[in-house]
């Protein structure tokens, strides 16, 4: 328990200030923005409309379901879930990289403590970082929701629709993980977090101009989609499995590469 | 007595790039045994072996009776490893970094850190990053002691730390071994070997080509052999059944001698002689032997 101790305590103020920024982006997002939006309908369709098509789409901008909350949220989420992607990559490669950055690999790994407990503690502190993260996502929205008068029976679909990033952010950890094992040098977690967040967005906006089902299957920021849960009641299967699987494999592989590796001397 | 550290036929290959070829070792229980070598021969291979950092191609590896690699948490608990190069968590104080440690251990290491520190003399409450080298070695010291362990592994251990530390900490090993603590010291320099080891093992590309008690090895034959002439009077060809390394600068003439005395005399009494010095050849200087072959 000393080593989840010690990584939690150690990545307490990152989190918290990447935590504070997202949700007080999302919170201002929707009361700045949201009101504004619903009354002003028909100046931001025809405003819209006069854009190009892909231009709108790189932009989640979906004229038939923007003007639900839904809708807003959906839009609001493609922000978000950027920053969630980015946030728990950081998380990932800053815990699994952390020996490996500051050259103290030969320090934790001749301690009494086998490599696998390592990697288990060190992804439970992740775990729990994202966790807590989305337990406060979720407040946020409900608070969103009936601050801004919608119907309350609804709330379970919001909900449902909120776990997105959770999802989201648990592929982005397994992915970090995989990346800061395997990697050989990680200068900066935070650099190559936002590398990896990017290069989700660049897939995710392939996918949203191209449109071709099988793209979708390698843009990670698509599998879960509130849009989803708000048009059907749920998500989609088949990239469930998929986000399933990858955490899986990355997960797994990682595991045992983290076992198995040959520590480099300095 | 029993052997705490025992290879058999250990062997780790980097790919297909050498690390170490069937070394066998076998170290006893309260003895500080030393372990030299220059850059690349394959000391730290062989210690990243036994502490699992890497894994081994083929052989055996046990310390304390245990298998290295399965039972690698076992071992550990009662290891000390001092690592060659000290680096230590960004942003870290030196007390933080021994809590860290002792909270891997299952007992009080609070004392044995406060009773180094003050012996060592680091400041606790510095920041590891901002330290010297030389600190920072102390803290891998004291980080790799705190626990009190039966086997301490010392992987060149005094660079960076000036002649004084260097007496306190070899002091600090031999109270640390009188204590009945095993101690496998690494080393390219061999002075530092020679006053506090008792048997040592010298490797070469790989592998182990001689293991000696200090006292025996310095008891071989072979004797250093220095003289100066008037000038003058500088020999140009010098033979002497059983010199070796003939080295003539000056009016002085250095080699090592291993031979019939009587003949070596009477071959220098030839020269009109201002001085003679006939030694025990130094350590450096049969380690140089054992590498000139």
């Amino acid at each position: 328990m000393n080593i989840f101790a010690f990584e939690t305590k150690t990545q307490m103020k990152s989190f918290l200030i990447w935590a504070a920024s997202l949700l007080a982006l999302f919170l201002i997002f929707v009361s700045a923005f949201y009101g504004p939006f619903m009354t002003s309908k028909d100046a931001v369709q025809s405003a819209l409309s006069s854009l190009p098509p892909a231009f709108s789409a790189i932009f989640g901008v979906s004229m038939d379901s923007l003007f639900s909350y839904g809708g807003f949220f959906s839009f609001l989420y493609t922000y978000v879930s950027l920053a969630g992607a980015i946030m728990a990559s950081f998380i990932a490669l800053s815990a699994f990289s952390r020996e490996k950055r500051s050259k103290c690999v030969d320090f934790l790994f001749t301690k009494p403590v086998g490599r696998g407990r390592i990697f288990i503690l060190k992804f439970l502190s992740c775990l729990t970082f994202i966790f807590i993260m989305n337990v406060l996502f979720i407040l946020s929205s409900i608070l969103s929701y009936t601050g801004n008068d919608q119907d309350p029976s609804e709330i379970g679909t919001l909900v449902l629709a909120s776990l997105s990033l959770f999802f989201l952010q648990v592929l982005f950890l397994a992915i970090g993980i995989l990346y800061a094992v395997f990697a050989k040098k990680v200068r900066s977690p935070s650099g190559a977090a936002t590398a990896l967040g990017f290069a989700g967005f660049i897939l995710m906006a392939i996918h949203s101009l191209i449109h071709e089902d099988f793209l979708r299957y390698i843009s990670p920021l698509n599998y879960f989609s509130p849009n989803s849960v708000f048009s059907t009641g749920g998500y989609e299967l088949e990239y469930a499995v998929t986000a399933a699987a990858v955490v899986t494999v990355c997960i797994a592989v990682s595991f045992i590469k983290y076992c198995k590796n040959d520590t480099q001397a300095i | 007595m029993s052997a705490v550290i025992e290879t058999k036929n250990l062997t780790k290959y980097y790919g297909k790039c050498r690390g170490i070829i069937d070394v066998n070792l076998s170290v006893e229980e309260g003895e500080i045994f030393g372990f030299i070598g220059p850059n690349g021969a394959g000391k730290s291979t062989t210690i990243r072996t036994l502490l699992s950092l890497i894994y081994k191609t083929s052989g055996e590896a046990r310390i304390f009776g245990l298998d290295c690699e399965a039972d690698k948490v076992k071992i550990l608990e009662e290891v000390g490893y001092l690592p060659s190069e000290v680096f230590y968590y960004d942003n870290m104080r030196a007390i933080d970094l021994f809590k860290y440690s002792a909270s891997f251990y299952k007992k009080d290491c609070s004392k044995r850190i406060a009773e180094l520190a003050e012996l060592l003399q680091v400041d606790l409450h510095k920041k590891i990053e901002d330290m010297s080298l030389g600190n920072k070695k102390k803290v891998g010291i004291i980080q790799g002691l705190l626990h009190s362990p039966r086997l301490i592994i010392l992987d060149e251990p005094t660079s960076g730390l000036d002649p004084l530390m260097q007496k306190t900490f070899f002091d600090l090993i031999k109270e640390e071994n009188k204590r009945g603590a095993t101690v496998l010291f690494s080393s390219h320099i061999l002075s530092e070997i020679q006053h506090i080891c008792d048997r040592v093992a010298i490797i070469k590309e790989g592998q182990i080509v001689a293991v000696q008690k200090i006292s025996e090895l310095q008891q071989s034959a072979y004797k250093n052999v220095s003289f100066t002439v008037k000038s003058g009077a500088v020999p140009t060809d010098i033979a002497v059944d059983g010199a070796q390394n003939i080295e003539v600068s000056g009016a002085s003439v250095s080699f090592i001698f291993k031979g019939d005395i009587n003949r070596l005399l009477s071959e220098i009494t030839k020269y009109p002689l201002l001085n003679v010095d006939i030694t025990e050849p130094s350590l450096e200087d049969i380690f140089l032997h054992y590498y000139a072959e």
